[in-house]
């Protein structure tokens, strides 16, 4: 994928309505995207429409997207969760396909090679989050794991854990708090 | 914890992009997003931690068809290609610019009149019209000579202070490879005149050359205009600048 600044200056050409530019940025974006509504809505068809509208999204909002607020790719992929979600919660599809890849898995894994090719920048944000998800309670990783890659509910992740609501719901709150803190430990 | 504890802010913006929030819960997070910075700040937070997460899974080339569609949907928004306005159009324009009461009566006439009315302003040498037929409002932007000395926007529909009850619309010179030059604010009714410096002057007239070489946009800016310089709102509407020829 290309380096931070060279995503940040497509999008600020996009912005300013330079559509070769935002053809670029697509290019070198949109596996990434793609492979992440791939993953939450399951289906091509869904996967599409949801890359689609994404797109049609960071256009009419690239003058939004503002270089403090953090790495260009991690906002990219933020507005295309959200359409997933926003799509998701509308009308449930069917869960979990049984055979998807097990995340909980991949991010315990140190091993990256599998990985795309990452900058150092953002190899170093995925570590510190790796390395944070590491310190939960295994309930409590499982949890947000399936909340962030499957787009669950509370109440699907209680079915999914076969656990009470409230209990998912403190695991839920307790894995963001102890992320938080370790994060913040690891900035220091 | 207890779980039936009203979420702390912190919690709700963490949750808000992880996702186990509800569609009501989402939807009112969005729409408090603009107004508090805190809650922006923790999203932002929390987006840039979790956000390299995604990138664990291998990437997947989208269909073809899909950038087809995104490109065929990202158009910019108004006449990408500059009309081609017959003279009595830009009468009507005219009459538009300089009866901005009757603008909306004239550009319907046109045609109609034998003549122009002798009191009418000389005709418009650039001419830009910002149409959102959604929200039937528009803006005509003008500028009497070359090189410009002012641009003069006529605003017509009412629907302005209804859709940005407390943000403004501001208007941009775009040229190509330079970043976007603010012209002022868009009014919500009546005519405004805005000067126009050398600079902007030189930039309009380029738009001669090339069809695609100058442009106008409006972005949603805070109240009194972008805090710094540049657009940071949503870029609502991008126009070909049109120059009279002859």
């Amino acid at each position: 994928m290309a380096e931070p600044k060279q995503l940040a200056q497509w999008i600020a050409e996009t912005a300013a309505g330079d559509q070769p530019a935002f053809q670029r940025l697509y290019k070198a974006t949109s596996p990434h995207l793609y492979a992440l509504l791939l993953r939450i809505l399951k289906t091509e068809d869904k996967a599409s429409d949801a890359l689609q509208d994404a797109f049609v999204k960071i256009w009419q909002k690239a003058g939004t997207y503002a270089p403090e607020r953090g790495a260009p790719i991690t906002w990219l992929l933020s507005i295309a969760r959200y359409r997933a979600l926003d799509m998701l919660r509308r009308k449930r599809p069917e869960l979990a396909l049984p055979d998807d890849p097990d995340m909980q898995a991949m991010v315990l894994s140190d091993d990256k090679a599998s990985g795309p090719a990452l900058d150092n920048e953002t190899m170093q944000s995925l570590t510190a989050i790796q390395n944070c998800m590491k310190t939960l309670q295994t309930e409590q990783r499982q949890s947000l794991l399936f909340a962030y890659y499957d787009g669950m509910t509370h109440t699907e992740i209680s079915e999914k854990m076969d656990a009470p609501l409230g209990t998912v719901k403190s695991w839920v709150r307790r894995g963001l708090t102890r992320l938080r803190e370790c994060l913040a430990d690891n900035k220091s | 914890m207890d779980s039936h504890e009203p979420l702390t802010p912190e919690l709700r913006a963490a949750e808000y992009v992880l996702g186990t929030l509800d569609a009501t819960e989402r939807a009112q997070v969005e729409s408090d997003l603009p107004r508090d910075r805190d809650l922006a700040r923790e999203v932002a937070y929390w987006e840039q931690r979790l956000g390299p997460l995604s990138l664990l899974q291998a990437p997947v080339e989208p269909p073809p068809d899909v950038w087809s569609q995104v490109s065929a949907r990202t158009q910019p928004v108004v006449n990408d290609e500059p009309r081609r306005l017959s003279s009595g159009l830009w009468i009507g324009f005219a009459v538009a610019a300089s009866m901005a009461a009757f603008a909306l009566a004239a550009l319907m006439f046109v045609g109609l009149q034998p003549e122009p009315a002798t009191n009418q302003a000389s005709p418009p040498v650039y001419a830009s019209l910002i149409e959102d037929q959604e929200r039937n409002l528009s803006w005509l932007v003008t500028a009497d000579s070359s090189p410009a000395q002012a641009l003069q926007i006529v605003a017509m529909g009412d629907s302005y202070g209804k859709t940005w009850t407390d943000r403004s619309l501001e208007l941009w010179l775009l040229a190509p490879g330079e970043n976007p030059v603010s012209l002022g604010l868009l009014p919500k009714e009546g005519v405004s005149t805005i000067p126009v410096s050398a600079d902007v002057a030189s930039k309009l007239a380029q738009s001669n050359q090339s069809p695609e070489a100058t442009k106008l946009a409006v972005s949603d800016e805070p109240l009194g205009g972008s805090p710094t310089g540049a657009p940071t709102g949503e870029v609502l509407y991008v126009v070909a600048v049109n120059q009279r020829k002859g």
